[in-house]
C-alpha cells in the first residue's frame, strides 16, 4: 500500500516539477518578441477573390486594402518594449500602442489608444524572423502573412 | 443532483446535474476564449497543438500545453479520489467538495482578474492552468457519480453519442426504447445547457469582464445548494414524525 501512494506522489510531483523545470529552462515567449523588427514581406494566402489565386507577394493596392483598417498600416519596423508598448515606425509616421501576448504565447495583441484591439498569430518567432499571421475579413477575405527580420542588435 | 451515486442516479438527477454544470462549463469556456483567447476545456485540441508545438521544437509552449493538459488530469483525478474514498461516509460531502473547489478556482480567476491582472503571458498562463484544472474537477466528478453518463466541459463525446442515438432512431425498436430516449434527453439538456451558457457568458462579459466567473460560481452554488437544501427538508420531515 505505501509502494502504491509512493508511486502516485512521485507520478504528481515529476509532473509538477517537470513543467516547472521547462517553463524555467526555456525563454518566454514575451521575451523572445522584445528588440525591433523590420518588416520584410507581406503574402497572402487563401484568398478568396475570383480567381482564387495565391500570392507570393501582395502586391500594394492589395496589401493597401486589407491594410488600411489596421494599426499596423504603413508601419515598417516594429519596436517590441519590455514595458507592453510597440512603437510602429512608418516611412513619415511613428506610433505607440500597446502589446499584450495571449493563450500559449501564441496570440499578439495590439491595443490602439481608442481601446480598439486586433490579434495575429504568431506563426514563427525566432531570434532571427518573426512572422504573423492574420484573418482578413474587410475588402480581401483570406489570410495575410507578415515576415520580419530582426534588427538594430 | 449530488446525493445519489452511480446506478442508484435517476435521469431526472442527471439531467439536472447534467444542465447546471454544463451551463457553468460553457460559460467559463467562452469567457476564457474571450479573455485569455485559449479554451479552458478543449483537451482534444491541445493534444493535438501539444504535438505541433513538439514537432516545431517550441518547447516553452510545448512545456505550458502539457502543464495543462497535467492539470486537467490532476482535477479529474482529484475528483474521483474524494468521490471513491468518502464517499461511504457521507456522499454529499464527498461530491459536493469537488465543485466546492472548483468553485474556489473560478473565484480566484474573477478576483485576480478584477484586481490584480496585469496581461502579462506568465499571468494567463497561470490563470488558464486553473481553469484547466477546475474543468478537470467538474468533468471528473461528474462522470464518476453518474457512471460515465454525464460528462459536461466538452462535447465532442455527447455529440458522437447524439448522432449514434439519432440514427438509431431510425429503427422502431431503438425509437421505443425508454433507456435510449432518456440518454437522447439527457445528451440533447447538456448540449442546449452548454450553448446557452457560453452565449449568456459572451453577452456578458462584454459588460462586466471578468465578474462573469462569479456568475459561474453562482451556477455552481445552486447545484451544491439545491441539494443541501432538500437535506435539511428531509431531516426536518423526519424531527416532525418523531
Amino acid at each position: 500500500m505505501i509502494k502504491l501512494w509512493g508511486i502516485y506522489i512521485s507520478f504528481f510531483a515529476v509532473g509538477i516539477i517537470g513543467f516547472l523545470l521547462i517553463l524555467k529552462a526555456t525563454p518566454n515567449t514575451e521575451k523572445r518578441i522584445l528588440g525591433e523588427w523590420k518588416e520584410i514581406k507581406w503574402e497572402y494566402d487563401k484568398v478568396n477573390t475570383r480567381q482564387q489565386t495565391k500570392l507570393a507577394f501582395m502586391p500594394e493596392e492589395i496589401k493597401d486594402m486589407v491594410g488600411k483598417q489596421l494599426i499596423i498600416h504603413e508601419a515598417e519596423t516594429w519596436l517590441f518594449n519590455p514595458n507592453g508598448t510597440l512603437t510602429l515606425f512608418g516611412r513619415n509616421s511613428e506610433k505607440t500602442v500597446e502589446w499584450r501576448l495571449k493563450g500559449r504565447g501564441h496570440i499578439l495583441q495590439l491595443k490602439h489608444t481608442d481601446n480598439r484591439t486586433e490579434q495575429y498569430n504568431i506563426d514563427i518567432l525566432n531570434g532571427k524572423t518573426l512572422v504573423l499571421n492574420f484573418e482578413s475579413n474587410m475588402e480581401v477575405r483570406g489570410i495575410a502573412k507578415l515576415t520580419f527580420n530582426k534588427s538594430g542588435g | 443532483m449530488l446525493r445519489k451515486f452511480s446506478n442508484t442516479r435517476t435521469l431526472s438527477d442527471n439531467i439536472q446535474l447534467g444542465s447546471l454544470t454544463a451551463f457553468s462549463a460553457g460559460m467559463a469556456n467562452i469567457a476564457s476564449l474571450m479573455i485569455f483567447l485559449s479554451f479552458s476545456s478543449n483537451v482534444t485540441g491541445y493534444y493535438a497543438i501539444l504535438a505541433a508545438e513538439l514537432a516545431q521544437g517550441e518547447w516553452y509552449k510545448a512545456g505550458v500545453v502539457m502543464g495543462w493538459l497535467f492539470l486537467f488530469f490532476t482535477g479529474s483525478f482529484l475528483s474521483n479520489f474524494i468521490v471513491i474514498h468518502f464517499n461511504r461516509k457521507n456522499p454529499y460531502v464527498a461530491h459536493a467538495t469537488p465543485i466546492l473547489l472548483e468553485i474556489l478556482c473560478l473565484l480566484s480567476v474573477g478576483v485576480y482578474g478584477q484586481y490584480f491582472y496585469k496581461e502579462t503571458l506568465v499571468e494567463t498562463e497561470a490563470l488558464l492552468a486553473l481553469m484547466l484544472f477546475a474543468m478537470g474537477l467538474q468533468n471528473g466528478l461528474t462522470a464518476s457519480i453518474s457512471n460515465f453518463s454525464v460528462k459536461t466541459t466538452h462535447l465532442t463525446g455527447t455529440t458522437t453519442d447524439l448522432a449514434i442515438l439519432f440514427s438509431m432512431f431510425t429503427k422502431k425498436e431503438y425509437r421505443n426504447n425508454e433507456e435510449l430516449a432518456g440518454k437522447a434527453k439527457l445528451l440533447c439538456a447538456i448540449l442546449g445547457a452548454y450553448l446557452l451558457g457560453a452565449i449568456i457568458s459572451g453577452v456578458l462579459y462584454l459588460h462586466i469582464q471578468f465578474k462573469v466567473f462569479y456568475v459561474v460560481c453562482l451556477s455552481l452554488a445552486v447545484v451544491i445548494f439545491y441539494d443541501y437544501s432538500k437535506i435539511r427538508l428531509k431531516i426536518m420531515k423526519r424531527l416532525n414524525m418523531f
